[in-house]
């Protein structure tokens, strides 16, 4: 059972988080040596890369990549003291761990900017026949998402909001899974979803749904994923995190700088695209897989930047939604005496 | 009604259980059925009453069935065969349900056959608050409610203490007195085969055939409580084959 | 031989044990105990705030769903499935049950095909079920009914085996006819072993409504102890579950009671 394997999952984290936090012995880290908490996503490629190359090491950090399935356990695992630094996207999850001085955010990585190739939202092929061309048609139809809370509920929320109506005008469907939604959308079960531009762009080209928008129309520097880490780290261990910050930017600036703005030529896009490889579309053969890296490549926040202003605007929607305590606040969510904000 | 059994043979699988019997149970006749453990007396029984058929010979019901008799061949179990989940009222009904009978008619028999065997004030208690005795006194008037023309009992004593059987075979030869019925009565009791039967049966040991057919012609409610005389000498036809019969099951 | 003098003492008592009292008294004292440990234990901080939420967060969560009208909501969409999806798979299972148990024919065919898929679990089903019934209300109540219909057939039919041959036999010996001896006979006979595999098919709805209600359930208590864990909302999840327990207890009750007036022959 899904569920059950993730509640096993959890419990046996919380365990863990027992032993650490009601303080059985101090919390024993290795001489500077971090686990990083990874999804094997192209938007996750600054880790694979400082990993690679070396930065984590010219940083003084022996680092143990550890990929995860999904974005929760990992907010999870950081939480229990087994994982030190992940990226991941801003959830409900995030923010009630944060407000139980679990974690902090640290850094921004993922974002979306105006002008940028950025996430599309996507209708199915009989919606679009029964006539929803944009987005304001979406009032009274049916949104994926993958969980109550998630990235895509923000999403849908905030396309809802910007066209006028309420978000509950719009029927949301949990599917749990990437791959479920997909399904459901070629098959018109559901009417709308929204997702990063290689998989909605692949989804257009085989006709199995049709872009009618972009997401970044509706929300202003969507910051989507964040650096973050356990409260211990951020507060107890700020020379360890500012070099995995050090460390991880050098990998954001030679991703940016080879894949996005293809600074460094077509040989730098191939060699990085191979070691990309190495981590995200292991199981498809080099050639294919590559096209899906590149495409999929969004631009990572430089030197960890974070927008603030989108921090506070999603935790102020999660509120609203009652999906977090209306006493939740920015202070316990963010440290921001690492990275500049804005 | 007569039953005449003629060279009735069974067997299970590879196992002959019952050899060429050849048999009458004349009408208003009790015919008790002796023999050893495992000889076939059950098996006798349930061909008798159609519940298995013979592998050869024939068995053949002679005569018609009295005005009212919705059964013919009933029968009597060792183990009761009551339904746990009816009363003893409910227990007799049952098999009057399936014949057409109006409520009235139907109440009648079942207040008639609770009269008969004393049962009248336990109508509508479950099997499980009775005692064994009693149970076989439900099992006796269910098979009366049907009217038969030929009741076939299998060990209907075996299962309750001797006082018990005593009262209930008392209460058997009452019956026997007032309806003169047909039956064939099994049992391993001797002194019980005596006192009931006209003719009592005696059987070899597997592959079951008749070995002795011994008359008594004292009517029944002349009948001592005991006849050691004959006692012993059924007894001494069986116990060479009851020990040959042990010693068959113990050597598998 | 000398006279032995005797020691007169009373046979000691060794039948004790082995038998359960009714100390009704035991189990609120036990759940007022754990109650007030768990209270301390986090109120001090022994047990972390992560690992489990106070006792009284869990009760205001419990408010909130009240308050909000959502606790009628999510029960009853759950309660609608589990209703419409054990009563459905009850049915088949005991219609098919009864045919696998009565007709060798039936048996011949069925009976390989129903051991077959009885063990796969219903949940490894679940993709299947979204694209065969979609992702409305369809495919959760059938993720319930499939999840109830073959345990059940394999209970009935095995209550139908274990039917007294004794008893048949009796019924044939006063010529009762097939539908009498089924209806009569076999039927009562059986319903001790279909009413206690209730219980199990109960707590088996009970737990697939959970994984029913993942695929695109906005209202019901499955979806709402998913939400509660992806937002890692744990005074929610407890609420949540502490439901769901509920609902197996009163289904166990309502059995129980069915028991004691379908089955009053048997002394209990
Ligand atoms: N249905 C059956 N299938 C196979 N074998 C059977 C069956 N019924 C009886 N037998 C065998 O046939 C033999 C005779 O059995 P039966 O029950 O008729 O003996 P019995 O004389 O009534 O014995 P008892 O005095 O112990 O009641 C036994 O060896 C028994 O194992
Ligand atoms: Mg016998």
């Amino acid at each position: 059972m899904i569920f059950d394997k993730k509640l096993n999952k959890l419990c046996k984290n919380l365990l863990v988080s027992v032993a650490v936090l009601i303080g059985l012995g101090t919390q024993v880290f290795a001489q500077d040596s971090i686990n990083v908490g990874v999804l094997r996503f192209t938007s996750h490629s600054a880790a694979f890369i400082a990993y690679e190359k070396g930065y984590f090491k010219e940083a003084g950090l022996t680092a143990k990549l550890v990929p995860f399935q999904a974005a929760a356990p990992m907010a999870i695992a950081i939480a229990s003291g087994d994982i030190d630094y992940g990226v991941t996207a801003i959830s409900g999850a995030l923010v009630n761990l944060a407000e139980k001085g679990a974690i902090r955010i640290i850094g921004g990585a993922l974002t979306e900017e105006k002008g940028v190739d950025g996430q599309k939202i996507l209708v199915s092929n009989k919606a679009y026949a029964s006539g929803v061309r944009k987005a304001s048609d979406l009032k009274g139809r049916s949104f994926g998402l993958t969980q109550t809370g998630s990235s895509f509920h923000y999403m849908a929320s905030q396309i809802a909001k910007k066209e006028g109506f309420s978000s509950k005008e719009i029927s949301l469907k949990p599917l749990q899974k990437v791959g479920v939604i997909i399904g459901a959308l070629k098959s018109g079960q559901i009417d709308a979803w929204s997702i990063v531009p290689h998989i909605a762009k692949a989804l257009h080209k085989s006709g199995g749904a049709k872009i009618i928008g972009n997401v970044a129309d509706y929300i202003d520097g969507y910051q989507i994923t964040t650096i973050f880490t356990s409260k211990n780290n951020a507060t107890n261990k700020r020379a360890l995190t500012k070099n995995f910050l050090a460390a991880y930017s050098k990998g954001i600036k030679e991703f940016n700088d080879v894949m996005i703005d293809k600074k460094r030529g077509a040989s730098a896009i191939e060699s990085t695209t191979r070691l990309i490889h190495k981590y995200v579309y292991t199981s498809r053969p080099y050639k294919k897989a590559a096209g899906s890296i590149q495409a999929g490549s969004m631009r990572l926040q430089p030197d960890g930047r974070l927008n603030l202003t989108s921090v506070k605007h999603q935790l102020d929607w999660f509120k609203a939604e009652k999906l977090v305590p209306a006493s939740a606040s920015i202070k316990n969510l963010v440290d921001t005496s690492y990275v500049k904000t804005y | 009604m007569e039953l005449v059994l003629k060279k009735v043979s069974k067997t299970y699988g590879d196992l002959l259980v019952l050899n060429e019997i050849n048999l009458n149970i004349n009408e208003g006749q009790i015919v008790c059925i002796v023999g050893p453990s495992g000889c076939g007396k059950s098996t006798l029984l349930r061909l008798i009453g159609g519940l298995e058929s013979p592998d050869t010979g024939s068995i053949e019901a002679r005569g018609t069935p009295p005005p009212g008799c919705l059964n013919p061949l009933t029968y009597i179990f060792q183990d009761f065969s009551l339904l746990p989940w009816r009363t003893v009222e409910e227990n007799i009904s049952l098999v009057l349900e399936d014949h057409s009978l109006s409520a009235i008619n139907r109440n009648e028999i079942i207040e008639s056959v609770l009269q008969r065997t004393k049962l009248t004030e336990f109508s509508d208690r479950w099997p499980r608050e009775l005692s064994g005795g009693m149970k076989q006194r439900v099992g006796i008037a269910r098979a009366l409610a049907v009217n038969p023309s030929v009741l076939l009992m299998d060990e209907p004593l075996s299962a309750l203490d001797s006082q018990t059987s005593e009262i209930l075979l008392n209460d058997l030869i009452e019956l026997w007195k007032k309806q003169n019925f047909t039956s064939v009565y099994i049992t391993h009791n001797l002194s019980e085969a005596i006192r009931i039967g006209h003719k009592v049966v005696v059987m070899s040991r597997r592959p079951g055939e008749i070995r002795e057919i011994v008359n008594i012609d004292t009517d029944i409610a002349d009948r001592k409580i005991r006849n050691i005389e004959l006692e012993e000498h059924l007894w001494n036809l069986l116990k060479d084959e009851a020990i040959a019969a042990e010693r068959e099951l113990e050597n598998g | 031989m000398g006279k032995k003098k005797y020691d007169y003492k009373p046979v000691p008592f060794r039948g004790s044990g082995f038998q359960f009292k009714n100390n009704y008294w035991i189990s609120p004292v036990v759940f007022i105990i754990f109650l007030i440990l768990w209270h301390v234990g986090t109120t001090i901080g022994f047990i972390s705030n992560l690992v489990l939420p106070k006792p009284a967060e869990v009760l205001i969560a419990f408010h909130d769903l009240y308050v909000t009208g959502d606790l009628y909501l999510h029960v009853g969409a759950s309660l609608k499935r589990l209703i419409l999806g054990w009563t459905l798979g009850t049915f088949f299972g005991i219609i098919l049950g009864f045919s696998i148990g009565l007709f060798s024919l039936v048996r011949a065919g069925l009976a390989p095909i129903v051991a077959a898929i009885f063990p796969v679990p219903k949940i490894a089903l679940l993709p299947l079920f979204i694209i065969w019934f979609g992702i409305g209300e369809l495919s959760k109540v059938n993720i319930i009914l499939f999840g109830t219909l073959f345990p059940t057939i394999i209970a009935v039919y095995g209550a139908i085996d274990n039917v007294d041959r004794s008893l048949i036999r009796m019924g044939q010996s006063f010529n009762l006819s097939w539908f009498s001896i089924t209806r009569k006979i076999v039927f009562p006979a059986s319903l001790p072993a279909i009413l206690s595999n209730f219980r199990i098919t109960a707590a088996i709805a009970i737990i697939l409504i959970v994984a029913a209600e993942l695929i695109a359930a906005e209202k019901g208590i499955g979806a709402y102890v998913q939400m509660a864990g992806s937002l890692f909302a744990i005074d929610r999840l407890l609420a949540g579950i502490i439901i769901l327990s509920c609902l197996g207890l009163i289904a166990n009750w309502l059995i129980g009671f069915a028991e004691k007036k379908l089955l009053k022959w048997r002394n209990l």
